[in-house]
């Protein structure tokens, strides 16, 4: 089995359509909308959404099943905690691909994008974990926070409770990523810049050119989800209390409000 | 919920909302770019048609498909799957024919004007799949 595949030999089955994102990014902007993911504020926000994130979760255990298979010499506690990611992940697909059902929704409804995977395209495993388990998972936290309060004001607790089981393990995925990018860089300050600085273009990667703002910045639009009219969140959120439960530092997440802030000036 | 020892009797949580069909017209058109498809490089007039429903953006990558599939002589089609963007459609067809390869392309439908249009063009004949190596 080749190591370290590249994005472009990333395989689906035949009744999958995977597109580049910036493939999806030009179908979006031909229909004149923000060239980034679905916004809160459209039709069909929440099934696209959770579609992207079931075919993300897939990306991810295949991730760190590749992680752990591109890097054997790395320490065996390392491949338990990226199996047992395997294994989380696996079943984070499951509840993803029922939840879609849920919503009127299902597997390949819309492309999926090989963007996750190209996070992926690094020969660290240090590199890996942080751009994966602390860029990736972290904005999972951000987004599953948003989807839970969603369902809290839709009034709908199986979307809430689904998302915020699955929230539990990500949060344990990013703990995993820091204890493993400080431990893996040890006595290597320089390699753990590498490793934070690939960490933090990912981030930047994801902030949707000025549509991702603190919980608290977000304005409120009216829209129609599940038969409610509800007042929500118009940009995509960063969530300083879920970050701060997965253990990111106060000083990281003030960077990473600040750096999406920035992405809206230009 | 339990299922007493029957899955039959697990209803479980029902759709908040219901599946959203796609427009038959949206199919028609796709067919009707694939049997152009088919035939494009073989017959100029039908290399004209195909063009006619095409954005002008995607005419170069157009010609190079027709390029592509040749004059193999294909002359039915299946659509496998599809999936939407937003109002947009991608379809992936598969090309067949007496003693030739199938031939796979993706394209991506919309409407301009009220006419569904062809706005991209991918050839996947030959690429990776889940069972390559």
């Amino acid at each position: 089995m080749q190591r370290m595949i590249p994005v472009d030999r990333l395989a689906r089955p035949d009744n999958h359509i995977l597109v580049p994102v910036d493939r999806i990014r030009e179908a979006r902007i031909d229909q004149g909308l923000s060239p980034s993911n679905a916004m809160p504020f459209e039709d069909e926000f929440l099934k696209g959404r959770l579609h992207g994130i079931a075919t993300g979760e897939l990306q991810a255990m295949e991730a760190a099943g590749r992680t752990l298979f591109d890097f054997p010499d790395a320490p065996w506690e390392f491949q338990l905690d990226m199996a047992r990611q395997v294994w989380d992940e696996s079943r984070h697909s499951e509840i993803f691909t029922r939840l879609l059902e849920y919503v009127g929704s299902y597997l390949g409804e819309f492309p999926e994008s090989e963007i996750l995977w190209s996070c992926t395209q690094i020969d660290d495993p240090a590199c890996r974990v942080a751009g994966i388990n602390r860029g990736l998972e972290g904005l999972a936290c951000d987004v599953f926070e948003q989807i839970i309060r969603l369902g809290q004001k839709m009034g709908d607790p199986i979307i809430e409770r689904a998302v915020d089981y699955v929230l539990a393990d990500e949060i344990t995925h990013v703990r995993m990523g820091s204890k493993w990018m400080r431990k893996l860089t040890e006595g290597d300050p320089e390699r753990l810049q590498r490793a934070q600085q690939f960490q933090e273009n990912i981030d930047a990667l994801f902030n949707f050119d000025g549509f991702r703002t603190s919980k608290e910045e977000a304005p409120q639009n009216p829209q129609l989800l599940g038969g409610k009219q509800i007042e929500f969140d118009a940009t995509l959120t960063i969530s300083r209390e879920t970050r701060r439960m997965a253990g990111f530092t106060e000083e990281e997440i003030e960077r990473l409000v600040r750096a999406a802030a920035r992405s809206a000036a230009y | 919920m339990p299922d007493l020892g029957n899955r039959a009797h697990a209803i479980g949580p029902q759709p908040i909302e219901p599946r959203l069909v796609p427009p038959a017209a949206m199919f028609a058109a796709a067919h009707l770019v694939l049997d152009l498809f088919a035939v494009a490089g073989r017959d100029a007039g039908k290399g004209a048609e195909l063009e006619a429903l095409a954005m002008p953006k995607v005419l170069g990558e157009l010609r190079a498909l027709v390029e592509a599939i040749g004059s193999r002589p294909y002359d039915r089609h299946e659509i496998v799957v599809h999936a939407k963007v937003n109002a947009h459609y991608y379809i992936k067809g598969r090309l067949f024919g007496r003693g030739v390869e199938p031939f796979t392309l993706q394209m991506r439908l919309g409407e301009h004007h009220g006419r569904w249009m062809v706005w991209e063009v991918a050839n996947l004949s030959g690429g990776r799949t889940a069972w390559t190596r």
